[in-house]
């Protein structure tokens, strides 16, 4: 499950002005999402979500008939997506839409997935993220505007997408080790800081510059990174450096 | 030469041709981007004008973790939202950063479970 972070929301504007807040008697409040109006999704006391409007009103989020509901992120036209969690523990992704309509979704072909985390939304409403398999493996996932959903890993290894630009491309890491950007046509572009032994992506601005840590196993001291310059990219057919030589990039299998 | 063997030919040098240009490092240009006297150091995102926010331990204090964000141009600001620990978790478009803070550790950052 998505375990919750113990402690208080804070909200820091462009201009410093720090604002702390909980939703109300809390055990915890994290926020994990914020579009480009200020509204903030999260989730509280590990258990409910919420919706914290531009103005500042917090707004319960609970997926009926779930035994957890967690919102992670959301767009500019308002919709917020996330994970609920059913009677039977089974996670699925839920889908808020600005009217309030609410839809879910799942993984094709994945066996009662546990946990669903939604990480990137962008202006499409296409979504990326990752989910368990109910075998403890981690695996990354694509959905595109129409609803449909794909998985999205490198080989067979854990897949963690981070976020997802306004045209498409997906920034994500793989097998704890390796970085990469997908952009919309499948082509991989594999991410390696130098001589480091992990390169952990976390995101991409428009200008294609990726920031995320790295870390060698020697120290295991973690570094911020700032990638100003793409790699050349790698057709969708030939495995990128990295990745298994068994698994080729499997995109919607 | 038949037209056959001679497309057998090229579609082998387009496959050798793409995997040589596969992932070339040289193209790259990366800048490690921490916090000045952070150790360790963890970014949580960066927004489309190239903001970016994360958190950072100052060295030799393990106590707690603080906030920063860097500008495009380079420049850090660091900040606390409060006592413990503060962990940025997103930014927007505006730069404006949403996070949060508190005694322990926990939740997610975007290689999965928060591992530091």
């Amino acid at each position: 499950m998505v375990r919750p972070a113990p402690g208080r929301a804070f909200l820091r504007g462009a201009d410093g002005a720090l604002s702390t807040f909980d939703v109300r008697n809390a055990r915890s409040t994290t926020p994990p999402g914020i579009n480009d109006k200020d509204a903030v999704v999260g989730y509280y006391s590990g258990t409910y979500g919420f919706l914290r409007t531009p103005k500042g009103k917090i707004k319960p989020i609970n997926v009926p008939e779930a035994q957890r509901t967690f919102a992670t992120v959301v767009n500019d036209n308002f919709v917020i997506v996330g994970e609920y969690v059913d009677l039977a523990g089974v996670g699925h992704g839920s889908v808020g839409e600005a009217d309030g309509s609410l839809s879910s979704f799942d993984i094709p072909g994945a066996d009662t997935p546990f946990d669903i985390y939604p990480r990137g939304i962008n202006s499409s409403a296409e979504i990326t993220g990752w989910y368990t398999a109910s075998d403890y493996t981690f695996h990354g996932c694509l959905r595109n505007a129409e609803g449909s959903v794909t998985r999205l890993d490198i080989g067979q290894t854990p897949t963690y997408p981070c976020g997802i630009d306004n045209e498409g491309n997906v920034v994500a890491s793989f097998d704890f080790a390796h970085g990469f950007v997908r952009t919309t046509n499948g082509q991989i572009s594999t991410l390696d800081y130098p001589e480091a032994d992990h390169t952990l992506p976390a995101g991409r601005d428009k200008k294609g510059r990726v920031t995320g840590e790295y870390y060698s196993d020697d120290d295991g001291i973690r570094h911020t990174f700032l990638m100003k310059r793409s790699l050349s990219l790698h057709t969708g057919v030939a495995p990128p450096d990295g990745a298994p030589a068994s698994g080729s990039t499997m995109v919607g299998d | 030469m038949s037209q056959a063997r001679q497309a057998v030919i090229l579609g082998a040098a387009a496959v050798v041709v793409i995997l040589t240009n596969a992932g070339s490092p040289a193209t790259a240009k990366w800048k490690q981007a921490d916090p000045p006297g952070a150790y360790p150091s963890s970014p949580s995102g960066i927004n489309r004008g190239g903001t970016m926010a994360g958190y950072y331990w100052a060295t030799n204090n393990q106590n707690d973790a603080h906030g920063f964000i860097r500008s495009p141009n380079g420049s850090f600001t660091t900040f606390d939202a409060g006592t413990g620990h503060t962990i940025p978790t997103a930014i927007n478009g505006k730069g404006d950063v949403v996070g949060w803070y508190g005694p322990l550790l926990g939740g997610r950052s975007c290689a999965g479970p928060m591992a530091l």
